[in-house]
């Protein structure tokens, strides 16, 4: 297992008072996750789902001790404060859940994160989660992941969970599953992600998800080609049919100006020798036939 | 969201950068007012978020203020690449000796802003990057720092050599790029940033876009609904995302890539898909009848696919979304193919039997009935 999730990690939840807070930090609770700690400015003194609430995140380091993560689930307007606020107080792992963040201050709070050598996961993401580990970062539904050796890096949700799902019923499950996020600046790129699996024993193989806008995608085509990445890889590329100039959904979708094009990021992969599944559901075949040579 | 003309140059002027004399006007008349105040020549310009307006017709030029009446009234009835003007920027005609370029934009790999100059601005700067790649001075801003000094006289000193030149650049730059930061743009353009023959510079045209995610900072620039297309604005208002295309096939699914992933299955099985439309992972029962109401009222559509999977959402609600969207609009059962996976899928699966709405488990199964029913 690539060393971002482990069992038994120590997780806080800032926002968990609100709605989506307060319902995955249960979901995240059920699957295993090690939640030790709530922060709402103000709701201090409360209890979530029998975790502890505190108004700030200093407070609730110098309550429980040492806090390996924090899932965010802050609203956009205030989740710029809530990131940096976490860095401050030296938390190593960040998952961003906010959709709707500023890019100008989402580009802020990563370059911050790389300052402090943290990790940004998100924004706009639907988190992490190690099966075999029982723990899970995020707003995934648990159980279509199943624990193997096919590691997922994906910019959408909805869509990775599809996939993994067919994995599962192909007998096929993932070490680690992380969605770097929809938006046009986040804290992990695919080539992050690849490198976590790269000499990770449990990883098989990994599945690329991406989609049109950006370069990510051939970013992470560059890197499988220069250094001769030692595990297969395979991808999906969804957008194919989005027409240029409109953001599909998530706020990176979009073609401008020529770039970011399903073709382009076509090219690039397949100059990779990465083969690109037509639909979702061919992932499994592709898997199970680069995996039997 | 794309700003229009004159609002960027009125940002431009508030920050101190030089821009011609020149009012927005709303009808031909008004347009004749303007330009006898500034006096003749003017040139006319059609207000509308794109560029390339000039290659459109977008742009005349007026030598008296009855010619700014028709050169107004012409552009007025006119569409500009899709777009209907509502309004024209009359400005004075500025006697151009050297066009250059400004812009900033997203580079995403690097996670932070780009600042760029060329001296070879104008028209088709595009081109004319490509042609002199080596005259285009790029710097990339840390966003925690901002841009440095050093930084502004790369970019300033790229233009011109001149330091009386380069002295007014310097000090435009510095006040654009603050204008970045102020106004949460991602994209921004002085082009062309012209050199007049009486040696001002001026910004004679700019364009801009604002976060849209960042405009509860910025109420200035009240959400408005840009599309020309009818529905697409209905679904804005409704909080849908919604994206038209041109076939005939509607498409709904819950999550943004699972809808570009829908839309792609409809093609890759033959069929055209009639829209993108993500109703949001947790698809309530209330972004669906939205959704649908949305897609149904696009004549072009002959029957739409729904392709839920559902996670943390219970696939019972989604279903009685579907169920009520169908029974309030009027929807013929067969109208419609939905796939529903997941998280309580039976049990929705059951309440769309009942209502009659044929459900899938398999999506490529139901993608190929969908494309079938579109071409009967």
């Amino acid at each position: 297992m690539p060393p971002l999730l482990r069992k038994g990690m120590r997780v806080i939840v800032q926002g968990i008072t609100g709605r989506q807070g307060r319902t995955h930090a249960r979901l995240m609770l059920d699957y295993g996750t090690e939640i030790v700690a709530g922060v709402t400015p103000g709701k201090g003194g409360q209890e979530v789902e029998g975790v502890p609430v505190f108004d700030s995140v200093e407070e609730a380091v110098g309550e429980v001790g040492t806090v390996d993560a924090s899932v965010i689930f802050v609203p956009a307007p205030f989740a710029y404060d809530a990131v940096m606020e976490a860095l401050e107080a030296g938390i190593g792992l960040l998952v961003v859940i906010t959709e709707h963040i500023p890019v100008h201050d989402a580009a802020k709070f990563v370059e911050y994160a790389r300052l402090k050598g943290a990790t940004i996961v998100g924004p706009n993401t639907p988190g992490a989660i190690a099966p075999g580990e029982g723990v899970k970062l995020g707003i995934m539904p648990g159980d279509v992941f199943a624990p193997g050796g096919v590691g997922i890096v994906s910019r959408s949700g909805t869509l990775t969970y599809e996939i993994a799902l067919s994995l599962k019923r192909r007998g096929m499950g993932t070490p680690l599953t992380v969605g770097i996020g929809g938006d046009p600046v986040t804290g992990l790129s695919f080539t992050d992600v690849l490198e976590m699996f790269r000499e990770d024993e449990e990883t098989e193989a990994v599945v690329l998800v991406g989609e049109i806008g950006g370069r990510a995608e051939e970013d992470a085509a560059e890197y499988v080609m220069r250094i001769g990445y030692p595990k297969p890889v395979v991808a999906y590329v969804a957008g194919r049919t989005a027409p240029p100039g409109r953001r599909m959904g998530h706020a990176g979708a979009i073609i401008s100006g020529g770039m970011g094009t399903y073709d382009s990021k076509l090219r690039a992969l397949n100059g990779a020798g990465i083969p690109v599944a037509k639909t979702p559901f061919e992932i499994p075949d592709l898997l199970a036939g680069l995996l039997r040579r | 969201m794309r700003l229009l003309e004159h609002e960027v140059k009125a940002m431009l002027a508030e920050a101190g950068i030089p821009v011609p004399r020149g009012r927005v006007a709303r009808t031909p008349e008004e347009a004749r007012e303007v330009a006898s105040e500034l006096g003749v020549p003017v040139a006319v310009k059609a207000q509308v978020p794109v560029g390339k307006r000039g290659k459109a017709g977008g742009i005349k030029l007026a030598s008296t203020p009855e010619e700014a009446e028709e050169a107004a009234r012409a552009i007025l009835s006119m569409e500009v690449w899709g777009h209907r003007p509502e309004s024209v920027l009359v400005e004075e005609a500025v006697r151009v000796g050297a066009e250059h370029y400004l812009g900033t934009i997203l580079d995403r790999s690097a996670r932070r802003m780009v600042l760029m100059t060329t001296p070879y601005g104008g028209m088709d700067v595009e081109e004319s990057a490509a042609l002199h790649p080596e005259a285009m001075a790029r710097v990339e801003v840390n966003p925690l720092v901002g841009l440095a000094q050093f930084q502004v006289r790369k970019l300033a000193w790229n233009v011109s050599r001149d330091p009386e030149v380069a002295k007014q650049l310097a000090r435009v730059i510095s006040a654009f790029w603050d204008l970045v930061e102020r106004y949460d743009l991602l994209m921004a353009e002085i082009n062309p940033l012209a050199v007049a023959e009486d040696g001002r510079i001026l910004a004679l045209d700019a364009r801009a876009e604002v976060d849209d995610n960042s405009l509860f900072r910025h109420p200035q620039f009240s959400k408005r609904a840009h599309s020309a297309n009818p529905r697409e604005r209905m679904a804005e208002e409704a909080g849908v995302t919604y994206v038209e295309l041109d076939g005939d096939v509607g498409t709904m699914a819950n999550g943004a890539g699972l809808a570009m992933a829908t839309m792609d299955l409809v093609a890759e099985a033959g069929g055209r898909p009639a829209n993108f439309c993500d109703v949001g992972g947790g698809a309530s029962a209330k972004a669906v009848e939205s959704a649908m109401r949305v897609i149904t009222s696009n004549p072009n559509v002959k029957v739409v696919l729904v392709n839920a999977l559902c996670g943390i959402t219970s696939g019972e609600d989604v279903a009685r979304g579907i169920a009520e969207a169908v029974a309030n609009l009027g929807l013929g059962p067969e109208s419609l193919v939905v796939r529903l996976e997941g998280f309580r899928a039976e049990e929705g699966a059951e309440i769309l039997r009942e209502a009659g709405i044929e459900v899938y488990k398999d999506p490529m199964e139901a993608v190929r009935e969908a494309v079938r029913r579109a071409s009967v």
